[in-house]
């Protein structure tokens, strides 16, 4: 039994190619709804922790605490097998988009806070001083500027939610992993899984370059 | 004068902690009028300004913009609208370009249209001289071209006053003359206006009352001719022989 015909056989890899397509479809679905969700949900939060009257502010806080301290697999968990005893029966696949865009939220509203809280009380100074209200204000001045600061954590965010879809494998979610697990056993061969770890490669590792070059910009203009 | 005044102080008190950095200060200022602040660097000429327009939120006392208080609330937004104001750092915004910064205001709080506000921006930036600069972005422009914008920016909301802080005290000095002779249109074209400013030849020039401040009060109020000439203020005197002597 060689290396290639087990960890890259690709009789078995064509023939489980369907399966791992189905997966990764999936996989992207689940990963690119959380992360919108995760990103809108998260700037709604920077704002309320920022902006809003205490008790609220206070929630905010707490939101963010606690999701950013619960490991996410545990609270996917508990989404899909806890809350049917509440009443609340979701699918896997809504359990697991839930679970992680409302850990994603968490931690994206740190990093919109972070990057408000950068820009120079002067700017907010100036849009007071025109009569700018509270909306106008983030929209034409604070955010836009802000966006530029988060891009690159945002990202390496969105990365991390892509890759923690695969946790929704232990959901019972036809994901790429579990596409891919489900093929190594039909085939009693691993290069499914194989395949899957190349799969999620091409899809995540642009997004790890980007990142790289974006900071790496970022860095020269700001010594410039 | 018998109209009654465009703002109005009345005993207005601030404190940073322990720290008093305006006691009991009272000040009218009438429209069409053009007041200078004078005083030491740290004697609270920066805070009054501030309170006029609620950038700082004074502890005691009134202030009052025609006949709204300044206070936080729902009149704000109005206070703001006629107190324009200009910053020694520019304050511009980076993210849009010099006419739409001029533009933003009357867009967002006057509820114009974009064409409308960028045409009238244009008039303004030509009244500024920097007409040509409309489509760049503020960091492409000269210290003394932006603070031009601030005042552009400033203008477009058609304010009842315009407070100027320091305008002129970040630029380099071969710049200083440009934007002190666009305020000094201004001024002589009728604009009311109240500026804190180092430049004591120009002060003397445009201003019809100085107003002198000391450790967070106002020790003296006197028409530049008296008060450059023969304050009989102690410490006005000092002060002067301080800034002028060097
Ligand atoms: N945000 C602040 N916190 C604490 N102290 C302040 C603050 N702003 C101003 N001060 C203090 O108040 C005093 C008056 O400041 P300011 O009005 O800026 O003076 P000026 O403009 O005349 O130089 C100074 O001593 C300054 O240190
Ligand atoms: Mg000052």
């Amino acid at each position: 039994m060689d290396l290639a015909s087990t960890f890259f056989n690709l009789d078995v890899l064509a023939r489980s190619w369907p399966l791992l397509l189905d997966g990764l479809g999936r996989t992207i679905l689940l990963g690119a709804l959380s992360i919108v969700l995760g990103l809108v949900g998260g700037l709604f939060l920077a704002l309320i922790r920022l902006y809003a009257p205490q008790p609220f502010r206070f929630l905010a806080i707490a939101y963010i605490d606690v999701f950013r301290a619960l490991p996410v697999l545990v609270w996917l968990v508990i989404v899909y097998y806890a809350f049917p005893f509440l009443g609340l029966r979701l699918s896997p696949f809504a359990s697991a988009c839930l679970a992680l865009s409302t850990v994603s939220a968490a931690y994206t509203a740190e990093i919109y806070r972070a990057g408000i809280q950068a820009i120079p009380l002067g700017q907010f100074e100036a849009a007071y001083s025109i009569g700018l209200n509270a909306f106008d204000r983030m929209r034409d001045v604070i955010l836009p500027q802000a966006i530029r600061i988060v891009i690159p954590p945002l990202t390496n965010n969105s990365i991390n939610v892509m890759k923690d879809t695969a946790l929704a494998s232990v959901v019972a979610l036809p994901d790429l992993l579990k596409q891919a697990t489900q093929a190594q056993a039909l085939a009693a061969n691993p290069s499914p899984l194989i395949g899957a770890a190349v799969l999620y490669l091409l899809l995540l590792l642009p997004l790890v370059r980007l990142v790289a070059v974006y900071e790496e910009r970022f860095r020269r203009k700001g010594a410039r | 004068m018998s109209a009654a005044p465009l703002i109005r102080m009345r005993n207005v008190g601030k404190r940073f902690g322990e720290f008093n950095a305006l006691k009991n200060v009272s000040l009218d200022i009438f429209a069409g009028e053009v007041v200078v602040l004078l005083g030491p660097s740290g004697s609270g000429k920066s805070t009054l300004i501030r309170c006029i327009n609620h950038l700082e939120d004074y502890d005691s006392g009134d202030v009052f913009v025609g006949d709204i208080r300044v206070e936080r609330g729902r009149n704000l937004l109005a206070v703001r609208q006629q107190t324009g104001m200009v910053f020694q750092s520019f304050n511009l915004f980076p993210n849009l370009s010099v006419l739409d910064n001029v533009a933003l205001g009357p867009v967002r709080v006057k509820k114009q249209s974009w064409d409308g506000a960028r045409t009238r921006a244009r008039e303004l930036l030509h009244r500024v001289g920097i007409a040509d600069q409309a489509e760049k972005y503020p960091a492409q422009l000269s210290g003394g071209q932006q603070q031009r914008v601030g005042i552009a920016r400033a203008l477009a909301m058609e304010p009842r006053i315009l407070l100027f802080d320091e305008p002129t005290s970040a630029l380099d000095p071969e710049m200083v003359g440009e934007v002190l002779d666009v305020i000094k249109r201004l001024a002589h074209g009728g604009v009311t206006m109240i500026l804190v400013t180092h430049e004591m030849g120009f002060a003397r020039q445009v201003a019809d009352r100085i107003v002198f401040m000391e450790a967070g009060e106002i020790r003296e109020i006197a028409d530049p001719q008296t008060f450059f000439s023969s304050t009989t203020n102690e410490r006005a005197r000092a002060f002067l022989d301080a800034v002028l002597n060097h």
